[in-house]
């Protein structure tokens, strides 16, 4: 017999402890281990230059969500990413709080980022007056520093009290003092637990972020959530009540319009629940909040001033834009309680 | 009379539906306080006044969670006709409450 020769014995033993494992694996006495899904191997940045214009008004959405899903890409195929808003004239807050839910959603699996600010000195300032910078760990300049703008990030263990702060604070700039807003704060907390109970496979996965912009000349304050789970429409996808009810609407568009203004049924079957995405939509409804914008999946609803557009370009999540001013209707009350 | 006063017997910050959704749920509202209050009504045959001023907000989760339970255990129209409900900020809220008392589970 051929004398084995140490590489092969060495071979041969390392295949026999492997098919020992597949058997237990087989067997369930063994329980696979899960592939660690943060990337440590070598980092190659790939630069992406956003749209002149990045904000999320009808005319530019598509741009932006395109630019968005490109950074995205680029993070799964393990990528470091060089976001390059150097040509960015102008920039919304939503914008930039949907790049930062996908920016954080990538590094937690251990993609790295980089970046240039825009040039344009109007647009710089938006971006770091919004909170962003912090998360970055960017420079910001001494004339931004002093600002009430904050993006707020939140998870499933997140608790609803700590978006107080932030609902008092936006009533300041709008009424003068700092007070409560029940339907606005029933509508932020229906938007968490929608993302914490529905939007992501894993409660370790949830993940939103929540940004809130203040203009005190304007007495205005603009407001979005983000999460970047599976979107409204994926998780009734996934849960066969679109293919129930999915004639009744002529398209996804029609089914948002509809899930919002007339509510649709529970996720969870059972008739009494499903209340949140109307309860959201009244808020809007009583003129308490204006400007109220849903993107989700491939839908975008700007319930303001009606317009329903499929975009060819999904955003895998849901986003909520709206604002609170002077023309609103005064739905702020003195807070009675000392919270300490 | 039996009162609830929800600031200041329960919470100034209402949660969402049930203890999955954390501290202070309609759940716990229902199980903790609501529950034995109208018992205790029910007992002494007196009304229930439920104040829901000075709070932050419901969710309509919480509402819908706490009242419908209560609905569906002691019966919608006993339960209706024996609450007092108080709602000065946001009057919608005890339209609602009516909805969710009723709602079959």
């Amino acid at each position: 017999m051929k004398k084995q020769s140490t590489q092969n014995k060495r071979h041969q033993a390392a295949r026999q402890r492997y098919q020992l494992k597949r058997a237990r694996w087989a067997k369930g006495s063994l329980k696979r281990k899960v592939r660690e899904e943060v990337y440590s191997g070598p980092i190659v940045y790939v630069e992406h230059n956003a749209p002149e214009t990045f904000n999320l008004m009808p005319e530019n959405v598509k741009k932006s969500i395109d630019y968005i899903n490109r950074v995205k890409r680029l993070g799964r195929k393990r990528k470091g990413v060089d976001f390059n808003l150097q040509d960015v004239m102008e920039i919304g807050v939503g914008a930039i709080s949907m790049l930062l839910s996908v920016m954080a959603e990538l590094r937690a699996k251990g993609i790295r980022f980089r970046g240039t600010k825009p040039l344009n000195i109007k647009a710089n300032n938006v971006l770091e007056r919004s909170g962003f910078m912090r998360f970055v760990e960017g420079n910001v300049k001494p004339h931004n520093r002093n600002t009430k703008n904050t993006i707020f990030t939140g998870n499933k263990r997140t608790h609803h009290t700590e978006v107080l702060d932030v609902i008092h604070n936006s009533m300041e700039t709008v009424w003068g003092s700092k007070g409560r807003s029940q339907l606005l704060y029933g509508t932020i907390v229906e938007m968490i637990k929608n993302s914490s109970k529905h939007a992501f496979k894993s409660d370790n996965d949830v993940r939103w972020h929540f940004a809130v912009s203040h203009d005190d000349s304007l007495k205005s304050v603009k407001f979005s959530f983000v999460d970047n789970g599976i979107g409204v429409i994926g998780s009734h996808e996934k849960d066969d009540i679109l293919k129930t009810f999915g004639s009744v609407f002529r398209n996804n568009a029609d089914f948002i319009e509809g899930a919002y203004t007339e509510g649709i049924k529970s996720k969870t079957g059972l008739t009494w629940r499903g209340t949140g995405l109307p309860t959201i939509y009244e808020t809007f409804d009583f003129g308490i909040i204006k400007n109220f914008v849903v993107i989700t999946n491939n839908v975008y609803c700007n319930f303001d001033n009606g317009t329903k557009q499929i975009l060819n370009n999904q955003f895998k999540g849901t986003y909520y834009y709206w604002e609170v001013d002077k023309n609103c209707i005064k739905h702020c009350f003195p807070i009675y309680y000392d919270k300490n | 009379m039996i009162k609830i006063k929800i600031l200041t017997d329960f919470t100034f910050a209402p949660g969402a539906r049930d203890y999955d959704d954390g501290k202070d749920s309609g759940q716990e509202f229902y199980e903790n306080l609501l529950k034995s209050k109208y018992e205790e009504a029910i007992r002494k045959d007196l009304n229930l006044k439920i104040d829901l001023d000075g709070v932050e907000g419901y969710p309509s989760s919480f509402l819908s969670e706490a009242f419908g339970l209560l609905g569906n255990e002691f019966g919608s129209e006993e339960v209706w006709s024996r609450l007092i409900l108080v709602s000065n900020e946001v009057p919608m809220y005890i339209k609602k409450i009516n909805k969710y008392i009723h709602e079959k589970r």
